[in-house]
């Protein structure tokens, strides 16, 4: 019995140094982001580190404010992730639900070309999808009147749409429906209901650790994405907070400054993460285990 | 016989009320977002940059394009292995003789053979009494494409083992439990970009923290210059980017170990098999599915390696942190030859689509 | 079907953001002093001109020239785009940017700058390709090395001038001096990992001075025998033997060594000498570059601007540069940011600039010293490639083998381009 405890004990130990390990660069990225680069390099003791008080306060989050467009870049992240979140839901699961339920010609054949699509790298095409996203038209709408334009560059648009439909998302769904019985649509259908009221008032609901998954996945993608917007969304208006942050590489900007624009741009996502972690955790578990 | 079976399944899930005819037509408007966005953003992309690889377009030019073939591809692996007599025994310092000819310098020899044009030196290694040189086109590339290999063959490991073992250790329910798995999923809600950045700063060579936590622990330490050190980038770039995904395949296989029915354990307990024969029987059985898909899925997003290398090192120091995608926009994309970055993204989609298949077969394979 | 449709309105009017075009202008971000200099500059223009609005975008400089592709590739170029004055034959031949004026036409009438202008600017402030002017820029920066009087005194040597700076001999004297003084962390920092275009900029009239260059000027096709010649391998040598002698190192991770003391000499632009100046006050020495056997060098031509092809309103692009380049303009903008300026009537209303003025010499180096980097469209991959040949040097690469292949690689790029015709 006693040999066992001691197993727990070690096993326990073992696991904490490691958790420490974990998560120490992002405890030592925020301790930075309160000092000056001095410190952060002459601070040669551990503790010294990763303690935040013994800096220079909040120089460093006033220089990102003063010095980067912040909230410019906030709400474009904001705008794009939330877009991209709700509308990557629906269309997935539109197609999902669609496929399942109704019968198409060739249905094998559309099945397997979807799950060769997954095979598609997004690094592999992203040159020539840069040609087409500029060569798209775009109907705006602006002060009361609707304007054509005939490229997507340097807009928002470009960083939601593009990658919303989604082959691994579609077919994550399309597993998860398999197991609602078909019953409940069919007896609504019976009863002379539409298909869109099936779809929204009985699908989605019953799909919703599904589809918790494939919007918290969206979410994390969206929220990072950093090669495209760098390509294609280059003027500030329409810039997110993480390529927003090349606006740090090659010029002699302190350290400091970078880890408190870095802490800025995490620290939501954590929290976030911290309140959702039921939805993160279970989410990712059980959309991954069928 | 396998394809009737899968399209009388289909059948049970379709919906057998044919009454309105109108469904039909809603249907194929559910799916239509979907299948347009799907074939304008990834297969219309995919088609161009198949296209655009057979051609010499440049990004920005006042040349038109023409067609050339496979020139881009033969010029990508185009790889040459000569044998060369050096003077001095073991190196090529004081020159050396190809076909009857003297040659201080290998590119002298590759400048004035015409065979050889557009070569040069990847490699060089000693067999049968002879130096053997390897050439190639494209030697960056050639490069690129090793070290993408060994990063995977680093990185997979050390990422898959690292999440098994945090999954057995966090098998189970409980706070504690839970409060664990959070910590170690944390660094995967983190944007690579910022994890880049991060951890730039802790690979300083003066007075970055890993130097100073090694200098610490060992007086007689020399502080390594961790990203710039051709022995040691790669490494570097390995042990940061395990640390940003384990914790998702640690969730994964958590999800496969709960898949694993109880009783199978308590059976083999009453049937006195300990711990690790429990573990060889019962769970690596159990966890083969997931441990598949895990490993695939990981394999396919390590060769992805490119933000990485764009933000910590940009291919350096000596190349040796260059990668196929890194090399492919910066060559499609900052060097503006399209064309051949193109080719570059194609060899690598059928690289992959040959290692998926390859692996599914191996792990099939396994299996029965 | 209702919720989709609200969701696409949505979406719709979330992004939407083009508004009506005045006159855009892209620009890098640069230090907040200059930006604020430049912004007070259009403020005044355009209240000069109320008809029109000239909107300025200033983009991060490590993405520029990335932001400059995606919009050429996009036809969303802004009508006024900064140009850095080496890539000027790039733009022009990728046929981005328009000519400003023919230098071989004589019918002067359909020119969109006035011929005074061009005359009036110095040669590092016009971007000329096939004869033909396609930029210009109010400013200029000069490289010296920064270090401390007090310091030159302490050791007890010569004072370089412009006429006669330090050979290379002394200066290694000079360093091994310092370095025996053991006051400095760091003996000299040549910026070794700066990014983007410092290592041309910095290295090249280092290599001249040596005897060598990028490429061959007349037809700019060969490189061979030139960046891999005897006086460039040398020149190499030299560089990796100051590193490996722990004179200067590749990179430290820490920022304002000059100013804290913690470096005695600093190789650097005349950007930094605002800084500088404010954190050693008199104590700050600004000395002419080495002289590698062939004469002191520094890099000439900064950033200018041009109008691109797509601009809709060139006449009213082209009034806004004249503006920026008439003298009143130039010296405004070096007295306040400490640039030099491109012209020498503007330098005479200069505080710095004028013969009697403190920085003089900085403005002479660089209207006699000068050697402007290769006019032709290869030139950014030439750059690029060159830099990546000094990183793998100052990463301890046999200096032979990495010019070899930067050689191999120039003249491959340029054969991949058809020659750039």
């Amino acid at each position: 019995m006693v040999k066992v405890k001691l197993i727990q004990v070690i096993k326990w130990i073992v696991l904490g140094l490691l958790a420490v390990l974990f998560v120490s660069p992002l405890l030592f990225m925020l301790a930075a982001s309160f000092k000056s680069d001095q410190q952060i390099f002459t601070q040669q003791n551990i503790a010294q580190s990763f303690n935040p008080f013994n800096g220079v306060g909040l120089a460093n989050y006033q220089y990102v404010f003063e010095h980067t467009p912040f909230f410019t870049y906030l709400m474009n992240s904001v705008i794009i992730t939330t877009c991209s979140v709700v509308l990557s839901v629906l269309v997935n699961s539109m197609a999902a639900y669609s496929l399942l339920r109704f019968p198409w010609r060739h249905k094998q054949v559309l099945l397997l070309g979807l799950l060769a699509l997954l095979i598609i790298p997004f690094e592999a095409i992203v040159l020539p999808l840069v040609f087409v996203v500029t060569n798209l038209p775009w109907l705006a709408f602006e002060n009361g009147e609707f304007s054509l334009s005939f490229s997507w560059f340097n807009s928002l648009q470009v960083q939601i749409i593009p990658e919303l439909a989604n082959p691994f998302f579609i077919y994550l769904i399309y597993q998860y429906l398999k197991n609602i019985p078909k019953d409940y649509e069919e007896a609504a259908l019976l009863d002379g209901a539409s298909i869109w009221k099936i779809y929204f008032s009985i699908v989605l609901p019953l799909a919703k650790p599904i589809l918790a998954t494939v919007a918290i996945l969206t979410f994390l993608r969206s929220w990072n994405a950093y090669l495209l917007p760098v390509l294609v969304a280059q003027a500030q208006e329409v810039r997110p907070l993480m390529p927003g942050m090349q606006q740090f590489f090659g010029h002699s900007t302190s350290w400091g400054a970078i880890m408190a624009y870095a802490s800025l741009i995490s620290l939501p996502v954590l929290i976030l993460f911290c309140i959702l972690q039921k939805y993160f955790v279970s989410g990712i578990q059980g959309g991954i285990r069928r | 016989m396998i394809k009737d079976n899968q399209q009388a399944e289909q059948l049970n899930y379709q919906f057998a009320y044919t009454g309105l005819k109108n469904d039909g037509f809603t249907a194929k408007i559910l799916a239509l977002p979907s299948l347009l966005l799907l074939f304008v953003f990834l297969i219309l992309p995919f088609l161009v940059a198949v296209g655009i690889s057979f051609s010499d377009k440049r990004l920005l030019s006042p040349h038109e394009s023409h067609f050339v073939g496979l020139d881009n591809y033969t010029r990508l692996l185009s790889v040459q292995i000569i044998a060369v007599n050096p003077k001095s025994s073991n190196n090529l310092a004081n020159g050396f003789e190809y076909k009857g000819n003297h040659y201080q310098k290998v590119r002298d020899l590759i400048r004035s053979t015409p065979e050889l044009s557009a070569y040069s030196m990847l490699y060089q290694f000693q067999l049968l009494n002879k130096q053997q040189l390897v050439l190639a086109k494209d030697p960056l590339f050639i490069q690129s494409l090793l070290n993408t290999f060994k990063f995977v063959v680093m990185v997979v490991p050390l990422q898959i083992l690292g999440a098994l073992f945090l999954a057995l250790m966090l098998n189970g329910r409980g706070k504690i439990r839970l409060l664990f798995k959070l910590l170690f999923f944390a660094p995967v809600v983190t944007s690579m970009v910022v994890v880049c950045v991060v951890w730039s700063m802790i690979y300083q060579q003066h007075g970055g923290l890993l130097n100073s936590v090694l200098s610490m622990m060992s007086s007689s330490y020399q502080p390594v210059d961790w990203l710039r050190d051709p022995a040691w980038a790669m490494p570097a770039l390995v042990v940061l980017s395990a640390w940003q995904g384990m914790g998702i395949q640690m969730l994964i296989i958590l999800a496969g170990l709960q898949s694993i029915p109880h009783n199978l354990y308590e059976a083999a307990a009453l049937d006195g098999a300990n711990k690790w024969a429990q573990f060889f029987h019962i769970t690596l059985p159990g966890l083969k599915n997931t441990l598949i898909v895990v490993v695939i899925s990981t394999v396919i997003f390590a060769f992805a390696l490119f933000v990485q290398v764009d933000v910590m090192t940009q291919g350096g120091p000596q190349d040796s942190t260059s990668t196929v995608l890194f090399y492919a926009i910066e060559k499609g994309f900052r060097q503006q030859q399209i064309a051949y970055g193109a080719a570059v993204c194609i060899f690598y989609f059928i690289l992959i689509v040959a290692l998926t298949l390859f692996q599914k077969r191996l792990l099939a394979h396994g299996k029965s | 079907m209702k919720l989709c449709s609200v969701l696409y309105l949505l979406l719709l009017c979330c992004v939407s953001y083009a508004s009506a075009k005045p006159i855009e202008l892209w620009r890098t971000l640069t230090a907040p002093d200059e930006m604020q200099v430049f912004e007070q500059q259009v403020k005044r223009f355009n209240q000069l001109n109320p008809q029109t609005e000239i909107i300025v975008e200033a983009i991060p400089h490590g993405s520029y020239s990335d932001s400059v592709i995606g919009g050429a590739l996009a036809k969303d170029l802004p009508c006024i785009l900064a140009v850095d004055q080496p890539n000027v034959a790039n733009y022009a031949w990728s046929g981005l940017i328009q000519p400003l004026y023919d230098l071989s036409e004589n019918n002067l009438t359909n020119q969109l700058i006035k011929a005074a202008t061009v005359k009036r600017i110095n040669p590092s402030g016009i971007g000329i390709y096939q004869n033909k002017v396609y930029s210009l820029g109010a400013f200029d920066i000069a490289l010296a090395m920064f270090t401390r009087k007090s310091l030159i005194h302490q050791l007890k040597v010569r004072l370089p001038s412009v006429e006669q700076p330090w050979s290379v001999e002394e200066f290694e004297h000079i360093l091994q001096k310092i370095k025996q003084l053991n006051q400095y962390k760091y003996t000299l920092n040549l910026n070794l990992s700066g990014v983007g275009e410092w290592s041309s900029y910095a290295f090249l009239p280092m290599l001249k001075s040596s005897g060598a260059d990028l490429i061959e000027r007349k037809n700019y096709r060969k490189s061979e025998g030139i960046l891999n010649s005897q006086a460039a391998i040398n020149w190499g040598t030299w560089l990796q033997n100051t590193i490996n002698s722990g004179f200067t190192q590749v990179q430290t991770g820490e920022h304002a060594l000059f100013e804290r003391g913690l470096v005695a000499i600093d190789y650097n632009g005349s950007w930094m000498i605002d800084r500088y100046k404010k954190a050693l006050g008199d104590d700050l020495l600004i000395l002419p570059t080495i002289d590698f056997g062939h004469g002191a060098y520094i890099g000439g031509g900064s950033w200018h601007y041009s109008i691109t092809r797509q601009c809709k309103q060139p006449k009213v692009a082209a009034r806004f540069i004249e503006f920026i380049m008439s003298d009143q303009q130039i010296s405004y903008f070096s007295e306040h940011t400490g640039f030099i300026p491109t012209s020498q009537t503007a330098a005479q209303h200069t505080r710095l600039y004028r013969p009697q003025g403190e920085l003089y010499r900085l403005y002479q180096m660089s209207a006699e010293h000068v050697v402007m980097r290769p006019a032709t469209p290869g030139y950014p991959a030439i750059s690029n490639i060159f830099a990546q040949a000094i990183r793998r040097i100052s990463e301890g690469e046999q200096v032979q083998t990495a010019f070899d292949r930067a050689v191999d690689e120039i003249e491959q790029n340029i054969l991949d381009n058809r020659g750039y015709r």
